[in-house]
């Protein structure tokens, strides 16, 4: 009797074990597409929300971001996409239309999200789609700031950097004939995404003008006329003709390439258009090379005309898949990201959260975080071109390809711009209702 | 007078023979250029991926190092080199074996419908590839044929097929019909002529082949792009065109990755290369 | 003969399994997308029917005949025109009697593997730098030697630009065409040339009536081959230059490139890819039937 009662206790003991072992061991996988380079950090930061919460395991999938829009939109198509999703912050609007990601609203009611509520989040609005509900959660935000070499314009004459737009081609032009070094060098080649759109459209956006706008009754209109557009694209090119931007510049296109930082770093350009990672990166690398010297950088607002200085938000934004079978645990991850710690603060530590409390630039190099939390603070949401009816791809490839061939000489600026407002023209009128 | 008439032939033939050295000295020197240029642009990459990444473009002050490489193989590059090597040499085998059968037919036999089918197989390769990758992607997502080794090899089989026919039915020209009249006396199969005598002879041109297959699906991106996102499925180009961030370019990685890349192809052929050009002259005698 | 007949159907069925099953789909998919505007944002819902309006919207763009001028004439044929006399000229070289002498045909022919098995990305990094306007040993060289006294922005200037991508191209294609050509040159006897040399004949007229009769077979089929890849090609000028700057390298594998992914209209780059596949399928038909068929009148 008494075996058989020992047996029956090893036997219920067995079992209750059985059952405890494979609920622990039972975990929902869920995919997690984080595109940017420090995906080693991120990883970091996923296993202690592994640790947290066991339930819970978390694969990382890494996409290029030339390739990330094309090729989650297919996988959506066929259900395939992932749980998480890192996109571009103007993506959302877009992507919701396409059924390819799933509304938040009803999750952020439920547990709401970030340091302090949803309603401390910044660019909320390119979240939403045309129907009003959430698509998307921003993750980071950036803007660009002109980070400068303050020996080489003090060698130029200015002990200031430039306010107006005039005073910064004339600065750079003062660097190129005094010290033969570049002036203002900044990529002016085409590709798909070039920077030299977030240029135009600083010079553009500080003078009061945009490329869409929206108007009083709710209907999305051209707000810039050919001329303005030229004038923008004259602008610069100024800088390529007088030779201060080096010619060879045209044949680069991003802003982060690596002759932009390379130029910086050795002393052979003076002024740079770049967001904060590239900043850090510039600051960096030239400690890394010259522990001994100086850092001789600094960054500053972009210049100002009748409407200020005017630089835009961009960043990245989470969102679930409308096909994701996980959505709690997704959630829980994305909630787990929008806190400070210890995501941000110990492993992806070069980039700011666009929520309010927390939004400064308290981590970047010293020498340059002043000018870029001056810039943010100027900055805009992308607003009616990504509210709008023209989509921002688009317009961005548009704009670069009319700027390159302008700066190659290949057509006049008028005619550039011309043409440039009437495929926008054209594209505005087919799509909007 | 008989001595001068001998002087000026020995001094003509010296002249000739000095035109003869000053020609030879002019072609190695030129084939040296040319090597030169050949080989430079890869060798740099070698060489820079020894290099640390701050140091590697400046003109001076190199570190050596070691590190690129460690910490690319750390990083999931070894798993990406392992899909590569087994994709790339399954489909290859695949592809000769598929190409030299439909090759000897085209080459060898007439039959009814023979251009058109011909034809169709070159118009295989008229289609750019982009605008393939999204019907397949979606073909493959409803065959449950995405992030899977079997999709990729029919992938790559399928593209590499048309010209590899194409090449071989222009290597199978020279290998004489009267070898396989000589082995049908003799009593063979159709089968047997193809792969006991024809194949040997024709190995050289199914190593160039079969080489260029393998180098197609080597550095294949489009289609591995869109149908590979599993971390531990991905092929090297995809892993290396991650490296160009849009913030940064991971240097140290792009080098060494290249690197890696590249000395592959280059130790497999290596043996090979011989049996690429040798052996056609043997047999191949126009009569 | 029933056996032959059985041999054939066995021995094609498949590479043709391949062929149906991986492009009669995708190809029925684009020609019925091509006559609708679907977009990448709607690929679960599809587009809707609009006709031939994509290809009159292509036909009629203003940037159509500049991309197939490119496309055609830069990177087609000159591009292959190019890499066909380079690679005669390497493959003489290789087989010269110079080289022979002094044994060093092995090492060329390895030599000459490099180049191939360096993978386009990895070939377009190093070329960049190399013809980069400050640290390339290009420019370095060009103003060292004095030849120019100013750097050339080669992948920044219109007159440059289209030779350096042709450049980087035929660099990293050589080789296969090259070793065609040798195999070729290889299986030619000796003695028919030593006869003709012995008979008086000069160098040229060796080359005209021994060498390239000889060499015809081989030159056909890497003409058409190299055709067909070059004129589809995206890699290369997508990643060299973009398609810039502006529009200026712009040809139409780029075009499908950017109106598909970066524009999202699928329907309208469906219907440029089946121009493209228009445009070879003809040409290859025409080649096939009027230059082949004299060579390779033996199969055909």
């Amino acid at each position: 009797m008494r075996a058989c009662f020992g047996c029956a206790q090893i036997a219920i003991a067995a079992v209750a074990w059985w059952f405890v072992g494979s609920a622990a061991v039972a975990q929902t996988p869920i995919s997690f597409r984080f595109n940017d380079p420090e995906a080693p950090q991120m990883r970091q930061a996923l296993n202690v929300f592994e640790q947290l919460n066991p339930g819970i395991k978390v694969d990382m999938q890494r996409v290029t971001w030339a390739d990330a829009q094309q090729q989650y939109l297919r996988e959506a198509a066929v259900g395939a996409a992932p749980d998480v999703a890192q996109l571009a912050q103007v993506w959302p609007r877009a992507f919701g239309a396409a059924g390819a990601l799933r509304p938040v609203d009803d999750l952020i009611e439920k547990t709401n999200i970030g340091v302090a509520g949803w309603d401390q989040y910044i660019a909320r609005d390119m979240q939403q789609g045309a129907d009003g509900k959430t698509y998307a959660i921003p993750f980071t935000v950036d803007t660009f700031a002109m980070v400068y070499n303050k020996a080489l314009l003090k060698a130029a004459g200015y002990d200031e950097f430039p306010k107006t737009w005039q005073d910064l081609r004339a600065a750079s032009l003062a660097v190129r004939r005094k010290t033969g070094k570049t002036g203002f060098g900044f990529p002016a080649g085409s590709c798909g995404t070039p920077a030299i759109w977030f240029f135009l459209n600083f010079y553009w956006w500080s003078k009061g003008w945009a490329l869409i706008d929206k108007g009083p009754d709710g209907k999305f209109f051209i707000n810039i006329s050919a001329d303005q557009i030229a004038e923008g694209f004259d602008y610069y090119d100024q800088f390529l003709k007088d030779g201060d931007n080096p010619k060879s510049n045209l044949s680069i296109c991003l802003w982060g390439a690596p002759e932009i930082v390379e130029d910086m770093v050795k002393g052979e350009a003076a002024i740079a258009s770049v967001p904060d990672a590239v900043g850090v990166q510039i600051v960096n690398t030239f400690k890394q090379r010259f522990p001994d010297k100086q850092v001789p950088f600094a960054a500053a607002t972009h210049p100002a005309d009748v409407n200020g200085s005017k630089t835009f938000f961009g960043g990245r934004s989470l969102g679930i898949s409308a096909n994701s079978k996980h959505v709690d645990e997704a959630w829980q991850l994305i909630r787990f990201l929008s806190q400070p710690d210890p995501t941000f603060t110990r492993f992806y530590t070069n980039y700011v959260q666009p929520q309010k409390p927390i939004l400064n630039y308290d981590r970047l190099p010293a020498e340059i975080a002043p000018g870029f939390t001056e810039q943010i603070k100027l900055a805009r949401t992308w607003g009616p071109y990504g509210l709008g009816p023209v989509a921002i791809p688009f317009m961005w490839n548009a704009v670069g390809r009319a700027a390159g061939s302008v700066f190659i000489g290949e057509k006049s600026s008028k005619d550039a711009a011309s043409e440039l407002r009437e495929a926008i023209a054209k594209e505005l009128a087919k799509n909007q209702h | 007078m008989a001595v001068v008439a001998a002087a000026v032939p020995a001094a003509v033939a010296g002249r000739r023979r000095r035109r003869n050295l000053l020609g030879e000295c002019a072609l190695l020197f030129l084939a040296f250029v040319i090597m030169l240029v050949l080989v430079y642009p890869t060798a740099w990459i070698f060489i820079a991926s020894f290099r640390t990444p701050e140091t590697m473009f400046a003109v001076g002050g190199w570190v050596f190092t070691l590190t690129n490489y460690t910490h690319l193989l750390s990083s999931g590059f070894a798993r990406a080199i392992f899909n590569s090597l087994f994709l790339c040499a399954t489909s290859v085998v695949l592809s000769t074996i598929v190409a030299v059968s439909a090759a000897y037919v085209f080459s060898r036999l007439r039959f009814r419908g023979k251009r058109p089918l011909f034809a169709a197989v070159m118009l295989g390769q008229t289609f750019p590839w982009i605008i393939l990758v999204t019907p397949l992607f979606i073909l493959f997502a409803r065959l449950g044929l995405l992030n899977d080794y079997l999709g990729m090899i029919f992938v790559y089989v399928s593209v590499s097929i048309p010209f590899s026919i194409y090449l071989l039915v222009g290597y199978l020209e020279a290998v004489p019909r009267s070898l396989d009249e000589a082995a049908i006396l003799d009593g063979c199969s159709l089968f047997q002529v193809l792969w006991r005598i024809v194949f040997p002879i024709l190995l050289p041109g199914v190593v160039a082949t079969a080489t260029y297959a393998f180098l197609l699906c080597w550095s294949e991106y489009l289609f591995a792009l869109a149908f590979l996102t599993l971390t531990d499925l991905k092929t090297m180009p995809l892993l290396l065109n991650a490296y160009f961030g849009e913030n940064v370019v991971e240097w140290g990685n792009v080098m060494a990755g290249s690197a890696l890349m590249t000395l592959p192809t280059l130790l497999l052929f290596l043996p090979l290369q011989t049996r690429m050009t040798s052996g056609l002259a043997a047999g191949s005698v126009k009569q | 003969m029933k056996g032959q007949r059985r041999f054939i159907v066995t021995m094609l069925t498949p590479a043709f399994f391949f062929l149906v099953c991986f492009y009669l789909y995708p190809t029925v998919f684009n020609v019925a997308n091509s006559l609708t505007d679907l977009s990448l944002f709607g690929l679960r819902c599809g587009g809707d029917w609009i006709g031939v309006a994509n290809y009159i919207d292509l036909v009629t763009s203003p940037d159509f005949r500049r991309v197939l001028w490119n496309t055609v004439i830069w990177l087609t044929a000159i591009g292959v025109t190019v890499r066909l006399l380079a690679g005669l000229g390497l493959a003489f070289l290789l087989t010269s009697r110079t080289i022979r002498k002094y044994r060093l045909e092995t090492i060329g022919r390895v030599l000459l593997l490099v180049p191939w098995a360096t993978p386009p990305i990895v070939a377009i990094l190093i070329w960049r730098w190399m013809l980069d306007t400050r640290v390339g040993i290009i420019n370095a060289l060009l103003t060292g030697l004095g030849i120019v006294d100013q750097p050339i922005p080669f992948l920044a200037s219109a007159a440059w630009v289209w030779p350096a991508l042709i450049t980087i191209i035929t660099w990293n294609t050589l080789p296969l065409v090259t070793l065609t050509f040798v195999a070729s040159l290889q299986s030619l006897p000796s003695e028919l040339v030593e006869a003709a040399e012995v008979d008086g004949a000069t160098r040229l007229q060796v080359m005209r009536y021994i060498y390239i009769p000889h060499l015809k077979p081989a030159i056909i089929v890497m003409g058409l081959m190299s055709t067909f890849w070059t004129f589809n090609n995206f890699v290369y000028v997508w990643l060299t230059t973009g398609a810039g700057p502006g529009l200026y390298t712009n040809v139409m594998a780029t075009e499908v490139y950017i109106k598909a992914f970066i524009d999202g209209r699928l329907g309208y780059s469906s219907a440029v890819g089946v121009l493209m596949a228009a445009i070879m399928a003809g040409f290859g038909l025409i080649y096939l039937r009027v230059i082949a068929q004299r060579e390779l009148r033996e199969s055909f």
